[in-house]
């Protein structure tokens, strides 16, 4: 029961290896979406979600991290999150509705894969990530 | 105006990397004595009220623990183990898979969203507020549900749990 210099040197690779699956995401994807920042796309995309990123006190903007975490992986909405300029409070809602509710296509495959059905989990964590959302809008 | 957004894509994409870099080393090296020294077993004791809460056995308590803080990939091995040890069965499965989903892998994704700007404290802790809440809500009306079940047909087979 002793930590090793080996295990601390697993540790800093487990890292690394972290850093370079995010850094092989958010560098391409934040050139990708500093380019759709530039184009009527994005105006259109913002005017369209509006609506309902309001409900979470966020701006149209917001509706980009989310949509990509919830279709992607959350390494990839990070770009999406530093490229606009949230604040805080806002970083803080967007962040917590993602960890709540993501990557719903690969982990719905392992929750199917751990043995059960894959539907109810996603329903329920979508509800619970909007419900999350409004609360934390209130409260922060 | 091209040079530009060139520029300002490749420093801050590359400064967000850093940031998380800096932050992500130290958070693995410490999970990875967590694992390595088994340190979760020793704590999971603590945590087999709450897990009975939210309508779980406590066999389920390592599991949970484990895929809470290590993440789901980690934790769906322990989860299958679990199965295959006969300890875990349909409805617990479906518990466990709700507040996995909910939160998972807390800490190494607490620290990324906290390099990028958030209020790391706000976001680990409603997170697991939420799961929580939501487990124990969805635990209660399954049990409600199978309970009621139970009494109108008597006669079936009671192992066939809901799930």
């Amino acid at each position: 029961m002793k930590v090793t210099v080996d295990m601390v040197g697993r540790g800093v690779k487990d890292g690394l290896r972290t850093t370079w699956e995010l850094a092989k995401v958010i560098i391409p994807v934040y050139f990708l979406i500093t380019v759709l920042k530039y184009t009527p796309l994005m105006d259109l995309m913002v005017k369209a979600f509006e609506p309902v990123t309001k409900l979470v006190g966020l701006p149209g903007e917001a509706a980009l991290p989310i949509v990509i975490a919830n279709l992607l992986t959350i390494y990839p909405a990070i770009p999406a999150i530093i490229a606009f300029p949230f604040t805080p409070k806002e970083i803080t809602i967007i962040s917590t509705m993602i960890l709540l509710c993501h990557s719903l296509l690969v982990e719905g495959a392992i929750a199917k894969k751990a043995g059960t059905t894959a539907w109810k989990v996603v329903v329920l964590r979508i509800c619970t990530a909007l419900t999350a959302g409004i609360i934390l809008n209130l409260v922060l | 105006m091209v040079k530009d957004i060139l520029i300002e894509a490749t420093t801050k994409s590359i400064d967000t990397v850093w940031q998380i870099m800096i932050i992500v080393i130290p958070v693995m090296v410490m999970i990875r004595i967590a694992k390595e020294l088994n340190l979760l077993n020793k704590v999971c004791s603590y945590f087999e009220p709450v897990t009975e809460k939210v309508f779980l056995p406590k066999e389920a308590t390592f599991p949970l623990i484990v895929g809470m803080l290590f993440g789901l990939q980690y934790g769906a091995g322990v989860i299958l183990q679990a199965v295959k040890e006969g300890q875990l069965q349909g409805r617990d499965l479906l518990l466990l898979n709700v507040f996995l989903g909910l939160c998972h892998a807390i800490i190494e994704d607490t620290f990324i969203f906290i390099a990028i700007g958030a209020n790391g404290w706000v976001v680990a802790f409603f997170r697991i507020f939420m799961a929580i809440g939501v487990t124990y809500l969805f635990g209660r009306y399954l049990v409600k549900k199978y309970d009621s079940r139970m009494n109108l047909k008597i006669e079936k087979p009671t192992e066939s749990r809901a799930g």
